[in-house]
């Protein structure tokens, strides 16, 4: 019930200290004399970032790998030192198809908490040590793809917002040209998260349309773009 | 929002309340059982499984973090102690998510009694006792599904450490090892129940839970959660769960039969 859970946030907003971090309390407080580690001390800082957080965004996996290391390529020849986050650094996707593929039975919000979870990992591994010692990194895919998908699939702007609140924001943000926009993925379902997610929705029930579904995640991103939140990948970075 | 995707989408709110209000008698109810480490919650949920089944219930129970696809990842990460509180949190939210659509919500609707043994408030207490904002947590896990009834094991967390101690060595991320920085397991066992206790106890008074003193014995417990639950009331799904419901049956309001098939 919306007004219990308000009531509980404004309950906890007045025994909790200003936020520092995003997601993470100041300093997990000492209620019971009892000593726990700050955890909003791992958090990236803004202001204390060397290096640079480049965003691409895309539909295809191929094209987002393609994209990303043509990119880093692009530094490297400009002298400036960087490296490429994909998809599933955590492996979280592969293992799962690992399992028994009957378990493989999930809904967007499910896949969604497994993308933010894998974004984690390559934000903590890979994107900020990374940052922090003045290389740029290149993360293809980065928020705004799930966010484009979960959109799609039709959940709410708000929850998918705030699921993606821990990841800092990119200083810029690009997307690859779309190939064959009518198609659903024609690539293996290995080959990047929406592909993944199309093929797991569709096998999960009758009622998702993996084509469907591909070009209504177009028209999210378009409108990010038509919005300024993206642009489109060209020769200049 | 042109005139006829609002026309849509008023036709799908209404058929879906149609739904949801046809099934309220039908449908079975959630019970959960809540508490710290230790406090005999799985202990009473099995009695009054037993119980409820010789009442002629057709009863179903589900564990925390048991989903055959996300629970195998967690146990993998957890050995490896891999998990930050962020990614905890996911994880357990994504394997919470995947079991309310494919067991909880299901077995609800075909007129079966759930029992959960832990529900998202352990989720709640322990992430926001690892020092993550509530309100993240809380978006994890929307829309929220409600209970019929929560019953709460209250314990001191000395009660709590006394019985973990007799039995075996906190895991690594049961001691919340991974927040204190303590190396000894029951040490770090210690300073982070004491959190965890502190988090249940705000939100055993928020979410209205039903407490039960978990310091008595088994059999009082027993009857005191039977004369509790005969006393209780089902939740309105119209107020409280139409959110989650629509949530689970997706933009086309698929009938529940499909999922029961499965």
């Amino acid at each position: 019930m919306p007004s219990k859970t308000k009531r509980l946030r404004e309950e906890r907003r007045s025994e909790t200290p200003p936020e520092k971090g995003k997601n993470q309390k100041s300093k997990a407080k000492d209620k019971g004399g009892e000593k726990v580690k700050d955890n909003a001390k791992d958090k990236a800082e803004p202001s204390k970032i060397a290096g640079r957080l480049i965003a691409i965004e895309g539909t295809r996996g191929p094209d987002l790998t393609e994209a990303a290391a043509e990119v880093v390529k692009r530094l490297s020849k400009a002298k400036v030192s960087s490296g490429a986050s994909r998809w599933d650094a955590s492996n979280t996707f592969y293992e799962m198809k690992l399992g028994k593929s009957k378990n493989l039975k999930v809904s967007p919000r499910v896949l969604l908490l497994l993308y933010a979870t894998d974004l984690v990992f390559r934000l903590k591994w890979e994107i900020q040590p990374a940052i922090e010692q003045g290389m740029t990194v290149v993360a293809a895919p980065y928020v705004e793809t799930g966010i484009a998908f979960g959109r799609a699939a039709g959940l709410p702007r708000k929850w998918l917002t705030d699921l993606f609140s821990f990841a800092p924001k990119a200083s810029a943000c690009y997307r690859v040209k779309e190939k064959k926009k009518k198609e659903a993925w024609k690539a293996k379902s290995t080959d990047g998260f929406l592909e993944f997610a199309g093929a797991a929705l569709v096998a999960s029930s009758a009622g998702w349309d993996a084509a469907g579904l591909r070009s209504r995640i177009i028209e999210q991103l378009d409108e990010l773009e038509a919005a300024k939140g993206c642009k489109k990948l060209g020769k200049k970075i | 929002m042109g005139k006829k995707t609002e026309a849509k989408r008023d036709e799908s709110n209404r058929r879906l309340v149609e739904l949801v209000r046809a099934q309220q008698e039908k449908r079975g109810l959630l019970i959960v059982f809540e508490g710290p480490e230790a406090s005999g919650k799985t202990t009473q949920r099995k009695l009054f499984k037993t119980w409820l089944q010789s009442e002629g219930h057709d009863v179903v129970s589900t564990s925390w973090n048991s989903s055959p696809l996300i629970n195998p990842l967690i146990q993998a990460r957890k050995m490896a102690h891999s998990l930050g509180p962020e990614d905890y949190c996911l994880l357990h939210a994504a394997d919470f998510r995947q079991r309310l659509e494919l067991e909880i919500l299901p077995a609800l609707w075909a007129g079966k009694t759930v029992l959960a043994d832990r529900y998202l408030f352990t989720a709640l207490a322990r992430d926001a006792a690892r020092g993550l904002d509530l309100d993240w947590v809380l978006n994890a896990y929307a829309p929220l599904f409600w209970p019929d009834m929560v019953f709460y094991f209250e314990v001191s967390g000395e009660t709590s450490e006394r019985r973990v101690a007799a039995a075996k060595e906190p895991k690594f991320y049961e001691a919340g090892q991974d927040v204190t920085d303590i190396d000894d397991p029951l040490e770090s066992f210690r300073a982070f129940i004491g959190r965890v206790i502190h988090e249940y106890k705000a939100l055993a008074q928020i979410f209205q839970f039903v407490t039960v003193d978990a310091e008595k014995s088994i059999y009082d417990q027993h009857r005191a959660i039977r004369k509790l639950y005969l006393a209780g009331q089902r939740r309105s799904w119209e107020e409280w769960n139409v959110e989650a419901v629509s949530d689970w049956l997706g933009p086309n309001l698929q009938v529940p039969e499909a999922h029961l098939a499965q």
